[in-house]
């Protein structure tokens, strides 16, 4: 689901919720008491059924395993570190390594796949892909220790922000980094 | 007797070698070199992958250091018969020759094996293939012995290096690459480099997926901890209630 | 009895007292993000630590002494575990309000490993935030242990968690009250103890630099985090179970078969839900990840099903009298699905690929905190002061319900619009790529000024007559 779709879905929900709840508020001023429990049941199993759909829907759209089955045409390394990030198609290993690949501006092809693997130096960041029209199309966590594997297709041309996404000190709002999708 | 001295030599070089170096090979692709196998098949490289996904790793026949006990590791770790995937050994020696190769196969009981081929590649192409793997080979003439690398390498069916492993590691990360050999995708693995107290999850060394390890049974204290709260609770207030219930008047 | 009172209104009065205080850092947020203001970056992430660790701290232990207060109509309650968890917590704020202010201490309120290593922070500081978990810790984990105690003196475990009631037995009659209590202390258990082996990793790093595994730090932050904000909900609507129907002149809610089931459902799924912070490390085995989203799913369904709709019908043609105190509870209750709704979008983990750590987080949270925990203590705390003072508030009713809800609105709804727009959550200042978001920070900002003034107005009323009920005038 894209970002608009998720915020009108919770906006139809939400007024229905407040419609609800208004309508038996409004009702509240009445007296003649009526029992509403056999509903209660169908409440329960609408929900579980909704839910069930729902959830079993998106199950299969698990970002684990974009791609997995393709091969990538071109691997990218990242590493982040307080406060900025390394982008390089060469291995990004050491500190040397990683003062090397600062300065660089990575290209990458369109509509190919591409593989990230990224990890972190010192603390827990985020690495979140912004496209050209200013929305996250992607992320992951940069966890120190451990390369996580992300593989995306980028179908837009154009400038993309790699930016963190999970809080890593007092810098953290300006830590990104480019690169260019052509 | 074998399997001491290798494993004595396991952890000397596991410790020296402790670097996954893979990222410098990501994707290279290797040279469509002539194969000459121990069967007598005579092919190449390319037309060898068409039709299995294959784990390459080179050895000599005439290594007296580290050849064999590392084979002796590989066989260990991967088992006679891998599934999914053949294990493709080769001679970098220009030396060897086809029975010198038999004859090793035979010797680490190897030879008839269905997952494992052996095989020789015609001196000239060698160095192509060696220099692609980054592999190196020197000849130390005072011990009369090879200093070399320890590479295994997993290789899909285009002739691309998907992951390469260098190095004796802890067999979990070779397991690792076994399921990418099959063609799983692995979504994230651990670096081998970095020390840290405990772990919550590791790679089995037997199947190769993800096992529990003692952090994650750090996870477990808080609720075991709880429910033995619970029950001491419960048990330790029983008079009480029971006074309670007296108190009331009912029977106790 | 007596002291009971006492306890329960110095509760309220701190409470109360700091309460505006942390909305007002959380309103300078707000305006630094929409560039009115210039806070430097290391005073705004000390803001941001201090104010989530107030907010979270206060009504966390304001929904404790709630159920405290309310236990005692079941069962002897000793006081001495409610005082300890207070001088304990207030040992635990002075020392973590010195290590955020005079030490910069500034790693956001959850302190993910390995950050408060590396954060520019006082070494002392990073002692003294130790400490002052260790304190909160202790206090709370007795005062938990207190309320145990005192539930099992009179029930057994089995009767407490109205087993007896779930295979359908009338006898011996569990409350609904007793059976929520009973399921939230015991799912609080865990997490402190999570929290207490945290700790423990924490101090062997700083003391002896043997790195951890920063995946197992993370489980553990969330177990007792998530743990921890989750249940004090639970409280809120332990509560609300004991008052509300009385606030409609019905008879009490009896434990029917499916509460008892759906509670210990809640007590047996609660602790998997905190997957859900993990989404986006991908090193977390896929397996947790798919029981995350089914657990963050299925999960709510019974509270739902079950809190909800027994206040709707309690509510429907009831001809109640509405005043403050059933308004919050009623209130509270929408907005606690609706936060709910904007949860659990979000714990699918094809949206969080784009959600997480958006702004649309603090949307969720704040939806049921600030305008569905929050109101269920303030609907206790009203209910209090009328039972000491006979003051119905009513004079305040229109006011401050109106500018609470209205103002609380706003706020929430200008995160939840930023959040889909992709601006990110803890950041100071916007960058340039979600411009978008100073724009919605100072909407937030204006309504805020809303629920600040109803908060100040009923802080004024509520506090000067639970100080009368502390200090044992009549
Ligand atoms: C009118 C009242 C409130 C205002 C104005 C307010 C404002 C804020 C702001 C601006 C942030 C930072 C958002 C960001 O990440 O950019 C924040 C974070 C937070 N707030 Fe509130 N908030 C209010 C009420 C509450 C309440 C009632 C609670 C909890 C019971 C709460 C708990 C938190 C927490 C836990 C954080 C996260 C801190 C962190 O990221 O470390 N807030 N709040
Ligand atoms: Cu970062
Ligand atoms: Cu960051």
């Amino acid at each position: 689901m894209s970002q608009s779709t998720v915020l009108t879905l919770f906006l139809l929900g939400t007024a229905i919720i407040a419609i609800v709840f208004w309508w038996v508020w409004r009702s509240s001023y009445q007296t003649a008491s009526q029992s509403v429990e056999p509903l209660r049941r169908w409440v329960f199993i609408g929900l579980l059924v909704f839910a069930g759909i729902f959830t079993g829907l998106t199950l299969s759209r698990m970002p684990y395993f974009l791609y997995a089955d393709e091969m990538p045409a071109r691997v990218v390394h990242v590493v982040a570190r307080q406060f900025a990030f390394a982008i390089s198609e060469r291995p990004i290993e050491n500190d040397a390594d990683y003062a090397a690949a600062l300065g660089q501006t990575v290209e990458l092809p369109v509509g190919q796949v591409v593989e990230f693997r990224v990890t972190s130096f010192d603390v827990n960041h985020g690495f979140a892909l912004y496209a050209p029209h200013g929305r996250i199309v992607a992320q992951v966590q940069a966890m120190p220790g451990y390369i996580n594997r992300l593989r995306w297709r980028f179908d837009q041309p154009g400038e993309y922000i790699a930016q963190c996404l999970e809080y890593c000190g007092a810098a953290h709002a300006g830590m990104h980094a480019r690169f260019v999708v052509k | 007797m074998l399997a001491c001295i290798s494993g004595l030599l396991l952890i000397a070089t596991g410790i020296l070698g402790a670097q996954l170096n893979e990222g410098r090979y990501y994707l290279r692709r290797l040279p469509d070199v002539p194969l000459i196998l121990t069967d007598g098949e005579q092919t190449s490289l390319y037309r060898f992958l068409q039709h299995q996904s294959i784990l390459l790793t080179l050895f000599s026949a005439r290594c007296g250091g580290l050849c064999s006990p590392y084979l002796l590791f590989l066989k260990q770790a991967l088992g006679t018969a891998p599934e999914g995937f053949t294990v493709l050994a080769l001679s970098f020696d220009s030396r060897d020759t086809r029975s010198d190769v038999r004859a090793m196969a035979h010797r680490l009981g190897l030879a008839e094996q269905p997952g494992w081929r052996w095989g020789i590649i015609p001196p000239e192409h060698i160095p192509r293939l060696l220099t692609t793997l980054g592999y190196s080979v020197r000849y130390d003439s005072a011990r009369r012995e090879y200093d070399h690398s320890i590479v295994v390498v997993v290789i899909d069916r285009r002739g691309n290096i998907l992951r390469r492993m260098e190095g004796i590691q802890d067999a979990s990360l070779l397991k690792d690459l076994v399921r990418e050999a099959r063609g799983e995708f692995v979504l994230s693995y651990p670096l081998p480099t970095t020390e840290v107290a405990l772990r919550c999850f590791e790679l089995d060394k037997e199947t190769g997926s993800w096992r529990l390890s003692w952090g994650m049974a750090l996870l477990l204290i808080p609720p075991a901890t709880s429910f033995v709260v619970a029950v001491l609770l419960q048990l330790l207030l029983l008079p009480v209630r029971r006074a309670k219930s007296c108190q009331k008047g009912s029977a106790c | 009895m007596k002291a009971l009172d006492r306890i329960t209104a110095a509760w309220i009065v701190t409470v109360l007292l700091v309460f505006p205080i942390a909305i007002l850092l959380g309103i300078l947020m707000r305006l630094n993000q929409a560039n009115v203001l210039e806070l430097s970056s290391l005073t705004f992430y000390s803001f941001m630590t201090a104010h989530g660790l107030l907010m979270v701290g206060i009504w966390f232990t304001m929904s404790m002494a709630g159920v405290s207060y309310l236990l005692q109509r079941y069962v002897e309650v000793k006081v001495w575990p409610v005082t300890l968890g207070y001088v304990l917590t207030l040992v635990g704020v002075v020392l973590l309000l010195a290590a955020i202010f005079l030490g910069d201490f500034h790693t956001g309120w959850y302190f993910l490993y390995p950050l408060p290593f590396y954060a520019r922070t006082e070494q002392w500081a990073t002692t003294a935030f130790l400490l002052s978990l260790g304190s909160l810790g202790v206090g709370w984990t007795v005062w938990v242990l207190g309320l145990l105690v005192a539930i099992l003196r009179k029930y057994s475990l089995s009767q407490a968690l109205a087993w007896q009631h779930l295979v359908g037995k009338q006898e011996p009659e569990t409350p609904p009250f007793i059976l929520i209590t009973t399921t939230t202390l015991l799912g609080l258990v865990p997490a402190f103890i999570a929290a207490v082996v945290l700790l423990v990793l924490f101090f062997i790093e700083h003391l002896s630099g043997v790195k951890q595994d920063a995946l197992l730090m993370k489980n553990l932050t969330f177990y007792f985090g998530h743990t921890l904000v989750n249940e004090m909900l639970y409280f809120g609507i332990a509560t609300l179970y004991e008052l509300f129907p009385s606030f409609a002149g019905k008879p009490p809610y009896k434990t029917k078969p499916f509460v008892a089931a759906a509670w210990n459902l809640v007590l047996l799924v609660v602790w998997t839900a905190y997957f859900h912070h993990l989404y986006m490390d991908f090193v977390q085995p896929t397996v947790v990840q798919y029981i995350g989203q089914l657990a963050s799913w299925i999960a709510p369904i019974p509270a739902v099903a079950v809190t909800t709709f027994s206040v709707l019908a309690t509510v429907y043609r009831s001809g109640m009298k509405w005043w403050l105190a059933p308004t919050f509870f009623f209130t509270g209750v929408m907005f606690w699905i609706i936060g709910g709704l904007g949860a659990i979008l979000d714990a699918i983990v094809a949206n969080n690929f784009v959600l997480h750590n958006t702004l649309w987080v603090p949307g969720h949270f704040h939806t049921y905190n600030l305008l569905g925990n929050v109101l269920f203590s303030l609907g206790f705390i009203t209910w209090f002061v009328r039972e000491k003072s006979g003051d119905d508030s009513s004079r305040l009713y229109r006011p401050v319900a109106t500018l609470y809800l209205l103002g609380g609105t706003g706020f929430v709804l200008a995160f939840f619009i930023a959040g889909s727009a992709s601006v990110m959550r803890r950041v100071d200042k916007y960058p340039h790529l979600v411009s978008s978001g100073s724009f919605w920070a100072l909407i937030g900002a204006i309504f805020v000024l809303f629920v600040l003034t109803a908060v100040l107005f009923y802080v004024f009323h509520a506090v000067r007559r639970c100080w009368r009920v502390l200090v044992g005038s009549s």
